[in-house]
């Protein structure tokens, strides 16, 4: 083992300093850092940290040095990152959805993103609450031929 | 490398993923002689199974100078003369290494694929597009997951995750720690948390590993499963670990994180018992097996099959080959078995693009050994299926998909009340799926579920419903807008 001490690397959450170590992701500093959740979900306002570590189930959104949403289990960290919470944000009334009438209005952007053209593909599809009412005539779900893809 | 090189000439060889099949695999097309070019979202190769602590880059160097090297620990001997000869090959020009780089879209145009790129999460931009005459997938796959009730909870998570993390970042994901689900992969993950200095209360199998016993020939054809086998065995006993078969956890329990979990026995006929036995517990860590990543196949229409673990995977042949011209599969994606079975399959892939592209052949393959690592994950598979009743212990108030907290009541909902009845109807009519992780998480499980509402077993259909995705990773609105219009057309000289 070398000499030489791990320099560590500070990052910025939530108006404190937090100490990683280098090579480190993350989503790790901040758990070694006693930070177990970094965000809530959109409807139920649950608090998610990490869940499958590896990049796939996009629990652990954040947003370094207020950019976009993206997954705190793959980025390594680096010297003076801001990082804070990431996805949506939590709805103003989360206990009681209305189910029979959907609520089409499109999110405001502009609340998330600086810039539209930083807003993911997936993004979009999942903010944009358009037309599907579960309660109502569903059209053609058997009556679809084939595979889509 | 810059972009421009990369983007500007069109590849012999690309091979996608460098875990231990593409790692392999690229290997082996530049001991051909052939040009190749290796795409990887990791900083570093391994993928996840050898994954190496972040700084560790092929060439890299320490801040005292000394050179990063892959530690033994997470690969061995395989992965440190895969990494030698990587390095080399990168040294004499004939393998380019494309790190922290996903691939997002795989098209075939007249003769030669495309593939759309993005850079990883906190990478800086490269190259956009790369165009190949020869593709060899080797995308790996993710911890298959089930719901369960309070599975959201911040603590639990997934038991590769909890290791990648552990072999990434060197961090435990918490300290007391209690790991299940099925499978040898189980032993690993608890062992290597109680090394890291975690207490680990319990690995709770859901099968009864005795029944490895009528298997037997399976398992002697590869003695060194045995052995790491009974490594293991013995770590468990070290660390006073607890191995309890026929055990699962049947809830997670606390108000905004894990704080103790439920365990019961579960029967001869996979019910599970009254006994309900709490364990504090700040870290579930729940492994089910595995799922591959077919999104890149699927994209290029390859065919599929279902494998022994109920898996969709890609079909090969005897030399990786997939029954699209020009593109080979190696490792997880066409069935899963383990890192060396995915090491030796990259290599025949590799050999085979490599004599496709005007290689003479070198030595031949290791059919015998390929065949008995397939036979010892067969076993593996069938002693180890994901409990028959695992529904059982969900209730409607269970989160099926995460992503879009849609519950479990909601996809029998969909059927009862909408006619939904496979799941492709589902994922439209309820939303599952359509989230951020794009069905990866939920995919299996909500196909599952749907399979058994009609009455039926899981099949290919459902399966690939939540499975074919025509973007295999988030790309921004600038990206797609600065795509060519003719897909598949080559760069202009």
């Amino acid at each position: 083992m070398s000499g030489a001490e791990e320099a560590t690397v500070p990052l910025r959450w939530q108006g404190r300093e937090l100490a990683a170590r280098p090579g480190q992701t993350v989503a790790a500093a901040l758990l070694e850092n006693g930070v177990r959740s970094w965000r809530r979900t959109r409807d139920g306002g649950r608090p998610r940290g990490l869940f499958c570590g590896i990049g796939a189930c996009y629990d652990c959104l954040v947003r370094l040095d207020g950019g976009p949403d993206v997954r705190a289990c793959l980025v390594p960290v680096t010297r003076g990152l801001r990082v804070d919470p990431g996805g949506p944000a939590p709805e103003q009334d989360s206990t009681e959805r209305d189910t029979t009438v959907q609520d089409t209005t499109v999110r405001d952007p502009a609340a998330q993103d600086p810039a539209d053209e930083d807003a993911t593909v997936q993004e979009c599809t999942a903010r944009s609450r358009s037309v599907q009412d579960p309660a109502g005539p569903v059209r053609t779900v058997q009556d679809r031929t084939e595979e889509d893809v | 490398m810059s972009g421009g090189d990369v983007g500007g000439r069109i590849w012999p060889v690309t091979v996608v993923g460098a875990g231990p099949a593409g790692l392999s695999a690229a290997v082996a097309v530049a001991d051909h002689g052939v040009d190749v070019l290796l795409v990887d979202s990791g900083s570093a190769p391994g993928g996840q199974y050898w994954r190496q602590r972040g700084e560790v880059v092929p060439g890299g160097r320490h801040p005292d100078g000394r050179e990063t090297r892959p530690s033994a620990e997470h690969g061995g001997r395989r992965l440190t003369r895969l990494w030698d000869a990587l390095q080399r090959h990168r040294v004499e020009g004939r393998l380019t290494l494309l790190s922290r780089t996903q691939v997002w879209q795989a098209v075939a145009g007249d003769d030669r694929f495309a593939l759309g790129l993005t850079p990883s999460p906190g990478s800086p931009p490269g190259p956009t597009r790369v165009h190949t005459d020869r593709l060899v997938l080797c995308p790996g796959g993710a911890d298959r997951q089930l719901p369960l009730p309070g599975w959201d909870l911040p603590g639990v998570m997934a038991a590769g995750g909890v290791q990648s993390l552990l072999k990434g970042s060197g961090t435990l994901a918490g300290r007391r720690v209690v790991v299940s689900g099925t499978g040898p992969f189980l032993l690993p993950v608890a062992t290597g948390l109680a090394r890291a200095g975690a207490d680990v209360r319990a690995v709770c199998e859901a099968g009864r590993p005795t029944g490895w016993v009528r298997d037997l020939p399976a398992v002697a054809g590869v003695p060194t499963k045995l052995l790491e086998g009974a490594g293991l065995a013995a770590a468990m006993v070290r660390h006073r670990i607890p191995y309890r078969t026929r055990t699962v956890v049947r809830r997670a329990v606390g108000t905004d994180e894990l704080e103790a979990v439920e365990l019961v026995r579960v029967g001869r006929d996979g019910r599970a018992g009254d006994r309900v036995e709490r364990v504090e517990a700040d870290l579930l860590a729940v492994g089910w097996g595995f799922t591959p990543a077919l999104e890149l196949g699927l994209q290029l229409g390859a065919a599929t099959r279902l494998d022994v673990d109920s898996s969709l995977v890609l079909v090969t042949d005897a030399q990786q080959r997939t029954d699209v011209p020009g593109v080979w599969v190696a490792g997880e994606a066409c069935g899963v078995g383990g890192a060396v079975l995915s090491d030796l399959e990259g290599r025949v892939a590799g050999a085979a693009a490599a004599v496709d592209a005007g290689a003479r052949p070198g030595t031949a393959a290791p059919t015998g050994a390929i065949g008995r690592h397939r036979r010892f994950a067969r076993a593996m598979h069938r002693n180890h299926p994901v409990p028959a009743r695992w529904a059982d212990w969900l209730t409607d108030d269970t989160l099926l998909c995460r992503c879009e907290e849609v519950p479990v009541g909601r996809l029998r909902e969909a059927r009862d009340e909408l006619g939904a009845s496979d799941a492709r109807a589902v994922k439209q009519v309820t939303r599952i799926g359509m989230g951020w992780c794009q069905g990866r998480v939920c995919g299996f499980a909500a196909a599952c579920l749907t399979a058994g509402l009609e009455g039926r077993e899981v099949g290919q259909r459902d399966l690939r419903a939540l499975g074919s995705r025509p973007l295999a990773a988030p790309v921004t609105l600038a990206e797609l807008a600065a795509l060519p219009t003719v897909p598949g057309q080559p760069p202009q000289p």
